[in-house]
């Protein structure tokens, strides 16, 4: 996701984490708030899955001590966490199950809890795990989804969602490649200038 | 112990997901709710509520207790600038076609409107009077109560937007409706194909 980045500093939040993340979960799954984020496709794949995704993951750097360790025996390399992160996204990314929660309130009881339980939480907890390589893949494969649904979105001759209008469906589009082009600075930018630049000599790059 | 538990923690992941994406586009077919309804209607023909309806004559006519057997159904609304007059001159389409193969005394058309505020016996007679429609072929007519609408616009996951410019936007399809059961969804392109769906129900009683 997004927040991959400051994963690593961020590694303890405040009581104050918990309560902005708890207000920000309710803000979008119980009040008007979450409706006017899907008013729009954009802000509804842009905005409140990111956000929902970011909630999970505060609360699973707070609740670390209990159901972390419950759990780690299962989080090898925190490969199986990060598969569920993995297809947890990709299911709503589905315009069908998109539609669906618009329309069925059961269904967006499930996105508004998934997306915090089996996304943003065992992201929290395996992303430190993970190898570099693997972060690395993760990354690459994030960019690639943001490339291919942003140029899929642009050129659907169709609605993809019966919700929303095609207009809206070009606007993600562009959203979609702004957000993966952004990444793909923010995530390149060490690899050049930053701590293990691949400019800067053997060792050299650790004392900056 | 633990990379065991691991590897098998994955496999369940790997497996779940899978499961889930399959199931949730019924094995790959259905990715847009657009083709998960055609394929729920497809798979589950279902039965349309007897609502009242009022026709261009302001007479009351029953949605599924209609005079012919098949009845193709489409929503509309008359104050459409663009795209229904393609699925206006589709209808006239169809309706050449029933003619010419006979069928007109078993085969319907029926455009039903959604925009109830909007559109009465007057903007339906000018709709239908637009297309050339052949009385008693092709009629148009508004849901007396504006509850059976919804009830029936939900029931088959029609999904009516306001937008600014051209009033509403709306998935389309043309229902097949055989004895009051909606048994099929077609694309305004595919016109032979549900042609050929009505000359099967036909053949085969």
């Amino acid at each position: 996701m997004a927040i991959g980045n400051g994963i690593t500093s961020a590694a303890s939040f405040g009581r104050a984490g918990i309560l902005l993340a708890v207000a920000a979960w309710a803000a979008v799954a119980l009040t008007p708030f979450g409706t006017w984020l899907e008013s729009r496709l954009a802000s509804h794949v842009l905005v409140e899955i990111p956000l929902l995704v970011t909630v999970g993951f505060v609360l699973g750097r707070r609740i670390e001590p209990q159901l972390r360790n419950a759990l780690e025996p299962l989080n090898g390399g925190g490969i199986p966490g990060i598969l569920l992160v993995t297809f947890s996204l990709a299911f709503w990314m589905i315009p069908r199950w998109l539609d669906a929660s618009l329309q069925a309130p059961e269904v967006a009881a499930a996105k508004y809890l998934s997306l915090v339980v089996l996304a943003g939480m065992p992201l929290a907890w395996s992303w430190d795990r993970l190898h570099p390589i693997a972060r690395g893949l993760v990354k690459i494969e994030f960019l690639a989804m943001c490339f291919r649904l942003g140029w899929l979105y642009l050129i659907s001759p169709d609605r993809l969602c019966n919700s929303y209008l095609i207009d809206d469906q070009v606007v993600l589009g562009r959203g979609l490649l702004v957000v993966g082009i952004a990444l793909s600075i923010t995530w390149l930018y060490p690899v050049f200038f930053g701590a293990w630049s691949v400019a800067s000599p053997r060792g050299q790059g650790e004392a900056t | 112990m633990n990379r065991w538990l691991s590897a098998a923690a994955t496999v369940a992941v790997l497996l779940g997901g899978f499961l889930a994406v399959w199931a949730g586009t019924d094995g790959g077919a259905a990715w847009t709710a657009e083709s998960a309804r055609r394929l729920d209607i497809a798979e589950r023909p279902r039965e349309l509520p007897n609502a009242p309806l009022l026709d261009v004559g302001e007479r009351s006519i029953g949605l599924a207790s209609l005079d012919r057997r098949i009845v193709i159904v489409d929503f509309i609304y008359t104050r459409c600038p663009t795209v229904c007059l393609d699925l206006g001159s589709t209808f006239r389409d169809l309706q050449g076609e029933l003619v010419s193969r006979g069928w007109e005394d078993r085969v319907g058309l029926l455009s039903l409107t959604f925009d109830h505020a909007h559109d009465g016996p007057v903007e339906l007679a000018g709709y239908l009077g637009r297309f050339g429609a052949a009385p008693d072929l092709w009629r148009a007519a508004r849901f007396e109560a504006e509850d059976d609408l919804d009830a029936v616009l939900r029931d088959l996951g029609v999904i009516v937007i306001p937008e600014p410019n051209v009033g509403f936007v709306h998935n389309t399809a043309m229902y097949l409706v055989d004895r009051g059961r909606v048994v099929g969804m077609y694309d305004f392109d595919d016109r032979s194909g549900l042609l050929q769906a009505i000359e099967w129900r036909l053949e085969t009683g």
